[in-house]
């Protein structure tokens, strides 16, 4: 064993980050009765991968042994929070369920859930299923969507006969936050397609060659499943500009992304690519070619309209006086939906902190969420202003729909 | 690891690539390495003192560190303290004297200080050791372009081109020889291109308004003063003073006199605000 623990010791100096080498190593120790290394050798594969129920269990065994029973039944409650966590699992029955307060009624229906009644909710979805229905406002990206995507993935042959295929790369970019990734959600809903969301922790690794690998075997595996939404989320880190690009590394994975959307490993007939950008300008061009991502959609900032709503729904729950959404709305042009999150919890401390300094409990009020406004910038300015200089003076048309939309909102 | 901070540092992923520094330093706390790239995250958001505490923690670890040093040198040299910078180069260059790269980066510091016979001996130096060097032509090229040898800059240039037609450094350096060489059209398209690629560069931002400015058909009849600068304008201003003093001895009508010495007059005005009002104007309206 000690031959075992020395090779695993040496595997660790050479890769720190290496969990399986490290997860090996802990249950050795813990094998050994060395629990309270096996301990510190657990939490650190605990902080590599969280939503890992396992270590967090083998964790807790290792601290009822050292009678640290605080942190056994803290490590439980992670395990108990991961998704992959056996309610089977032995070591389960060592440590005793937290009492669990009676359930009322829960109801989930539609895709939507009802939150009528006080009613406790219980997720029994796996997966974010949403729908358009589900965004607010967008009417005109929603149709636009709905036209150039949904219809010629669901109804292939009205299309077909049109000579238009179905499937194929979209490129969703705007400023951040507000709701593109939303959206890639609810168009895979709408294909009723299965749905693989790839972020850059995804596919960049440490090794040389491994992200390639890593890239390839998600296509595999969507044109495996079809019909399937391939979604990748950031694009601009994954498919870097190599005229920018520095290292070769960056440009071999860009090469293989570009192989595994013309086809050359298998065909991505029924396999839909969607992807976001916050920084159009830094994905490659030859991505923006015919039969890649060919159709570039901006997703602008939610409209007034989008912006009230989302106010309604944000402060649904929340106790408040009487206001005037659409007059709030007015107030925050170009704010995202992440703005508005930001806007209604400046607000709310606000109050909180006047109640906590001893004035009367009071309930939020408009003008509480105007002073917020005033104190908050918009998150989009930044990308807005890029984008102007971009349409203003970069010439050409493929920011056509930017124009358009710092036209009308008069920031061009 | 490094390759993948590397890689994100690449793509501009700064919150990812600070994530794991952070728990790489956590494991590893006197990796060099690590403090450099920790360095180079706080230098890209601006955080200069934390970026000098991570060269100093990477040097303490290890004085004889090249990157570390390196990377303090770019340091002073975006904080315009070009003195500390040459010191620190000087020093790399002692320690490996056939660095073609070193030298050429010397050059280039040599080049933005003005120091242009400095510049030209260091970057026949590289290109002597390294002929192939990319840093060392592209000094070379922005060198020939100040020293006025167009042939050379030319020769390089198209050459550097054909090589890496879509690199990014090349496209800039080919933008200065444009500019240079008068060529503002062909200089307009390459900028729109080169912004197009970057649009937070207000740099390049700059350069398109000044170059539709030059273009633009309003500047037509300011061509001669573009082109040929104080020559054209002292040419001009001698053949009006001329024109009038024929005028005079001829005994031409008054009103024809007037007439000219108002046209001049209009036209040397119109030279005077064109470039302001235009660059103005086409920053508010924007270049189409």
């Amino acid at each position: 064993m000690s031959d075992e623990l020395q090779r695993l010791e040496q595997a660790l100096l050479n890769d720190p980050f290496d969990t399986v080498s490290r997860s090996a190593y802990a249950s050795l120790l813990e094998i050994a009765g060395r629990y309270a290394e096996a301990l510190t050798q657990w939490r650190l594969v605990c902080k590599a991968t969280p939503q890992s129920a396992d270590p967090w269990l083998h964790a807790a065994v290792c601290a009822a042994h050292l009678e640290d029973m605080t942190a056994a039944t803290e490590a439980v409650t992670k395990a108990r929070s991961c998704g992959d966590l056996n309610a089977e699992d032995p070591r389960l029955a060592r440590f005793a369920a937290p009492e669990a307060p009676p359930r009322r009624l829960y109801a989930v229906a539609g895709g939507r859930v009802d939150l009528s009644g006080g009613a406790d909710v219980i997720s029994i979805r796996t997966t974010d299923k949403r729908r358009f229905s589900d965004i607010v406002g967008m009417t005109e990206l929603k149709k636009l969507l709905r036209v150039r995507i949904i219809e010629p993935f669901i109804n292939p042959g009205l299309f077909a006969r049109f000579k238009k295929s179905s499937g194929g790369g979209v490129l969703l970019y705007g400023p951040p936050g507000c709701g593109k990734t939303l959206i890639a959600r609810a168009i895979a809903t709408e294909c009723g397609a299965s749905f693989t969301a790839i972020g850059i922790s995804d596919v960049l690794t440490m090794w040389i060659g491994a992200s390639e690998r890593n890239l390839a075997s998600v296509f595999e595996k969507a044109r495996s499943e079809t019909p399937a939404v391939l979604f990748f989320d950031e694009l601009d880190a994954l498919a870097f500009s190599r005229s920018k690009a520095r290292s070769d590394h960056t440009r071999t994975l860009v090469n293989e992304f570009l192989n595994q959307l013309d086809g050359m490993s298998g065909s991505n007939d029924r396999v839909l690519v969607l992807a976001a950008t916050n920084m159009p300008w830094d994905v490659d061009d030859a991505m923006k070619r015919p039969g890649r991502f060919d159709r570039q959609i901006f997703v602008p900032p939610p409209d007034a309209d989008a912006r009230a709503e989302m106010l309604r729904l944000k402060l649904r729950e929340v106790p408040t006086d009487p206001y005037d959404a659409a007059l709030v709305a007015a107030a925050c042009p170009q704010f995202s939906g992440a703005d508005i999150d930001g806007v209604i919890e400046h607000a709310k401390d606000e109050v909180l902190a006047e109640i906590l300094d001893g004035a009367p409990e009071r309930n939020l009020t408009q003008q509480d969420l105007v002073r917020a406004i005033a104190r908050m910038e918009p998150s989009t300015t930044d990308w807005l202003k890029t984008a102007r200089n971009l349409v203003k003076f970069g010439g050409g048309t493929t920011y056509k729909d930017v124009e358009t939309y710092l036209r009308s909102v008069k920031l061009y | 690891m490094h390759i993948q901070i590397e890689r994100l540092l690449e793509v501009g992923r700064l919150r990812e690539a600070k994530e794991m520094l952070r728990r790489a330093l956590e494991e590893q706390p006197a990796d060099p390495d690590l403090h450099v790239f920790a360095a180079r995250v706080a230098a890209k958001t601006g955080d200069v003192s934390e970026a000098r505490r991570q060269l100093g923690s990477a040097l303490a670890a290890d004085p004889t560190h090249v990157g570390a040093r390196a990377q303090l040198c770019d340091l002073e040299w975006d904080t315009r303290n070009y003195a500390a910078a040459e010191a620190i180069i000087s020093e790399l260059i002692r320690e490996a004297p056939r660095n073609a790269a070193l030298l050429a980066t010397y050059a280039r510091l040599m080049l933005v200080t003005l120091h242009l016979q400095k510049a030209r001996a260091l970057v026949n130096e590289a290109l002597r050791i390294h002929p192939d060097d990319e840093t060392a032509r592209l000094v070379d090229v922005l060198l020939c372009t100040v020293e006025g040898d167009r042939r050379r800059a030319d020769s390089q240039l198209k050459d550097l081109v054909a090589e890496d037609p879509d690199g990014f450094q090349v496209g800039h350096v080919l933008l200065v020889a444009l500019i240079d060489q008068k060529r503002h059209r062909e200089a307009l398209a390459l900028a729109r291109e080169l912004m197009r690629a970057d649009p937070q560069d207000q740099g390049l931002v700059d350069t398109v308004i000044e170059l539709t400015v030059a273009t633009h058909w309003l500047g037509w009849p300011l061509w001669p003063l573009h082109r040929f600068g104080w020559a054209a304008s002292a040419a001009m201003w001698l053949s009006a003073v001329m024109f009038l003093q024929v005028g005079r001895s001829q005994g031409w009508p008054w009103q024809t006199v007037a007439a000219f010495a108002l046209a001049y007059l209009t036209y040397v005005i119109y030279s005077w605000a064109y470039t302001p009002v235009m660059t103005r104007w086409i920053a508010r309206r924007g270049a189409r």
